[in-house]
């Protein structure tokens, strides 16, 4: 089927961008569980500020409990895995039951692992079925925008979350030059202004992450 | 003989893996709960589902015949063998309908017809579903992922492969196509039968829409594709119920439907599988005529059986209701999915008094039936084989000929004392094999 | 006979932009026994696309979507009817017009009602309707704004008042209480500023207009739009449109003798 509707286009943008995110940081999870466990209990506060979003967390412990796991905590990582799945849900036609199954697992390991002593060993379950959640796009699905459409999502996320994170300039450069082909594949409508703008901010000596981030959530024409 | 129950668990966690649920509203939030399978399969000998086919094809073809008539000309009703009150009380005629000629003149494209086996071995109709019967997908899936788990079984076994109903959907719903794209219109995520509509559309290769991806434009029927371009649509597999389809001929409060659709549907410029107006036919009242459509349109005797039914409009059957109240089961035409369902023995002194008082007031809006004692089907509870009530839903499609699907939704109650086998009430369901032999 | 002119007007003013605007509009007057159409215009602004459809109770109506965006649409249907040539109106097999519609079936204070009547043993249908619809205005008043278009007839006899709709309702739900055909006509009639309605009722072999509100058999003042079971079948304008905008809507009827 080589054409889709717009609402779906949006849908596997939005499933490429919060599956990366949740892939993203459940690495910065693992390794802040690690450091927490005796080299330094309050690293959630330094996360918090790297991960850009409100520290509404009370001690260690309630930071890996909701931001790991709280579904009425809108920044935790099982709110963007159940974003993921939702946007997953309604294209089961387009990407196939295959492909989605990998997103519902994905849920219930995080589940799982939200029940267990030793989390971290569980999640290794959640990135290994977010890895093969993208294999199966690569192998599975023949649409080329379909596909291209997802990857864009997950390339715009990587580079989203790189410039929050102020990430060496060389990884975010690179993160960058691997977006630009995926936005042509995608076909979606783009916003010129703010892809030179980018690449300005890219080219330069030094990166100005605010400004690049700024000009990165205006990429899309809606 | 392997056991292919030893394999319940392996195959449950598949299903919950393709995430084979569905949806319910409770306490106002939705929820999505996968459906309980059972791993012990019904089986049906080839002879006797060469009996059923037969007798649904029959039926099925005598439906139709039955809907085009009803619309049009209504001989039936001009020779007297259906009072007219039955059809135009009914809540599912549409007066809309009245005329209209569907594409090729299929009116009930995917049929589904619930049937249950009494002791002695006889299948009984239960009732017509030619609106939008669901379930199909169920068994479909769970056969592919059973010989997974237990090839030993379907090497041993002559099971006929039911993995082509999708081909068979996808090759009625060409049939009937005026042009362009095959889609499903679904109301939703939050619909309780999403997973089959999203399912079905990936392997029908249709496009999966929503009432809003839909709009009409010089009575022609599209929808707008990523690109901004718009593409025609043929087909309409809807999954939505008649009153909501478009708030231009029908319930004008409808958002999940297409505005204009009908008009483009009457005139003769899109197929919509099944026909509005299929109500008429699938109404427990005229559920009871059924025999005699097929008399009348197929000059046969009806190879399929309805339960002993009384209509107590007819004063003989109202006399029989009134005497053997605590023998029968009562059903009120108008309610679906097991409500509306009364066991007479069941009921108070004050409740029966009611009941026999709102019948008397209301003679044309019940049906009595005998109670059947129908055979139970065991399942796995707690690792023992526990009987259980369960019923047999065949799925009938009608393109360019009629098609029995050889398999079909069996559900059955999980509640030891329930004759009530929906999903919506807690129900389970299982594999139906048909043999080759 | 006599001619007479009409003009309907609706007019949507929207708080802000809308778009995708789909319209129904069951608002061209049949010929009929008792009406000749002399001429129909009609004009819907902004533009759309427009088409012309035909619904089960034999009633036209206009349709079709305006798709980009407006912040106000106009529909002006104007035509000239010869009208006044007398009853019955022939028609089609009347069964469907025996059958309660929700909007029509009796509650309590129907069956209350039409217990107190006593319409006389063997007239002819329409005689009895007659009397029916005498005892229903002894009953009901005129007040607007009580009812709307999903109210009962039964909430209507219940409350005691109700505008021409729910007259009509009450009118069709006591007719078929008594075996009479009888159906819902939507229309215009000479000095009033708005839309009305009426009753058909079925008499030996043809339809007989009666206006409840008023009292009287439909005479040559008189315009039919379209008839149906109740008042749900005969809605005059649908739209539906994207955009979440209030809808600020006026019409305008006006029909005179030439």
């Amino acid at each position: 089927m080589g054409a889709i509707t717009v609402d779906k286009a949006d849908h596997l943008y939005w499933l490429g961008r919060y599956s990366e995110r949740v892939y993203t940081t459940l690495k910065l999870y693992c390794d802040g569980y690690d450091s927490m466990l005796d080299a330094d209990e309050e690293f959630y506060k330094a996360l918090c500020v790297m991960l850009d979003i409100p520290n509404i967390y009370t001690s260690r412990e309630d930071f890996l409990q909701r931001y790991g796991y709280d579904r009425q905590d809108c920044n935790s990582i099982i709110s963007n895995l159940t974003r993921a799945y939702d946007n997953a849900i309604v294209m089961r036609d387009e990407i196939g039951t295959e492909t989605l199954g990998y997103i519902q697992m994905a849920v219930y390991s995080m589940d799982a692992a939200a029940a267990s002593d030793a989390p971290v060993i569980l999640l290794q379950k959640v990135v290994d079925h977010l890895l093969a959640f993208w294999g199966c796009v690569d192998d599975q699905i023949d649409g080329y925008c379909i596909r291209g459409i997802m990857k864009f999502g997950k390339r715009v996320e990587r580079l989203d979350l790189y410039l929050r994170f102020h990430m060496d300039p060389h990884e975010v450069r690179r993160i960058y030059h691997r977006m630009i082909p995926r936005a042509r594949e995608s076909q979606l409508p783009i916003n010129q202004a703010s892809m030179d703008a980018l690449e300005g901010y890219m080219s330069a000596p030094e990166i100005d992450y605010d400004g690049a981030l700024g000009a990165l959530m205006g990429i899309l024409n809606v | 003989m392997h056991d292919i129950c030893k394999e319940a668990d392996a195959i449950n966690e598949q299903l919950a893996r393709y995430g084979v649920k569905f949806g319910i509203y409770k306490n106002g939030e939705f929820r999505e709960q996968l459906f309980p399978f059972d791993a012990i399969p019904r089986v049906i000998d080839a002879e006797e589902f060469e009996y059923l086919e037969k007798g649904l094809k029959q039926r099925v073809t005598a439906l139709n015949c039955f809907l085009r008539d009803i619309y049009t000309d209504k001989r039936i009703v001009k020779d007297g063998v259906i009072p007219p009150e039955f059809v135009y009380a009914s809540s599912g005629y549409l007066p809309q309908c009245e005329g209209v000629m569907a594409p090729k003149g299929v009116a009930s494209h995917i049929s589904g017809i619930d049937l249950v086996q009494a002791r002695d071995g006889t299948w009984y109709i239960l009732e017509d579903n030619l609106r939008v019967p669901s379930g199909a997908s169920y068994p479909l899936i769970a056969r592919g992922l059973c010989r997974k788990a237990s090839p030993e079984t379907f090497r041993e076994r002559k099971i006929v492969d039911n993995r082509d109903y999708a081909q068979l959907l996808r090759r009625t719903m060409d049939h009937v196509n005026t042009g362009g794209d095959n889609v499903i219109l679904t109301p939703g995520r939050y619909n309780a039968a999403f997973f089959e509509h999203s399912y079905l559309a990936e392997l029908t290769d249709s496009v999966l829409v929503t009432g809003s991806d839909l709009f009409v434009e010089n009575d022609l029927l599209y929808y707008t594709d990523m690109g901004g371009e718009k593409r025609r649509v043929g087909a309409v597999y809807r999954r939505i119920s008649d009153e909501y389809l478009d708030p231009m001929s029908f319930l004008p409060e409808s958002v999940i439907g297409v505005p204009h659709i009908f008009d483009v549907y009457k005139k003769g410029n899109v197929a919509i599988i099944n026909a509005p107006g299929n109500g008429v036919a699938d109404d427990k009242g005229i559920y009871y005529f059924v025999p005699k459509m097929v008399k009348y349109y197929l000059g046969e005797e009806c190879i399929t059986h309805n339960a002993p039914t009384y209509l107590p409009y007819y004063p003989e059957d109202m006399k029989y209701v009134l005497d053997k109240f605590d023998e029968i089961v009562i059903k009120d035409v108008a309610e679906a999915g097991g409500y509306g369902v009364v066991f007479g023995n069941k009921l108070t002194k004050e409740q029966k008094a009611d009941m026999l008082a709102l019948i008397k007031a209301q003679p044309r809006r019940f049906i009595a039936q005998d109670v059947i004692d129908f055979i139970d089907i065991d399942i796995m509870e707690n690792g023992k084989r526990v009987p259980r009530k369960a019923d047999l839903r065949a799925f009938v499609l009608t393109g360019e000929d009629v098609t029995v699907w050889k398999s079909g939704l069996t559900r059955f109650s999980r509640n030891p004392d329930s004759f009530i086998v929906n999903s919506s009430q807690g129900g389970g369901f299982k594999d139906t094999w048909v043999l080759s032999r | 006979m006599s001619e007479l002119a009409f003009e309907y007007t609706m007019r949507s003013v929207f708080d802000r932009e809308i778009f995708a605007h789909a319209f129904r509009l069951m608002l061209l007057p049949p010929n009929t026994d008792r009406q000749k159409i002399l001429s129909l215009e009609a004009e819907i602004l902004p533009k759309s696309w427009i088409s012309q459809g035909r619904d089960a109770f034999g009633n036209s109506y206009l349709y079709g979507t305006a798709a980009e965006g407006h912040r106000t649409f106009t529909a002006r249907i104007r035509g000239r009817v010869l009208t006044g040539s007398g009853d019955p109106e022939s028609g089609a097999e009347p069964k469907l017009y025996s059958i309660q519609t929700p909007a029509t079936a009796p509650g309590p204070c129907a069956v209350e009602l039409y217990k107190s009547l006593t319409p006389p043993d063997g007239g002819d249908a329409l005689t009895r309707a007659e009397v029916l619809m005498a005892a229903l205005r002894r009953l009901l008043r005129y007040v607007p704004g009580v009812t709307d278009t999903t109210s009962t007839s039964e909430a209507a006899l219940r409350q005691r008042s109700g505008v021409c709709q729910d007259f009509a309702q009450s009118l069709l739900t006591l007719c078929r209480m008594d075996g009479i055909p009888a159906r819902y006509v939507a229309g215009m009639v000479t000095g009033e500023g708005q839309t009305h309605a009426w009753a058909e009722v079925w008499s030996d072999g043809g339809w007989y207009g009666l206006d409840p509100t008023w009292g009287v058999r439909v005479n040559g003042d008189y315009i039919k739009l379209c008839h149906g079971r109740d008042c749900r079948d005969c809605l005059l304008n649908r739209g539906v449109y994207s955009g979440p905008a209030v809808e600020d809507q006026t019409i305008t009827v006006s029909v005179k003798k030439v």
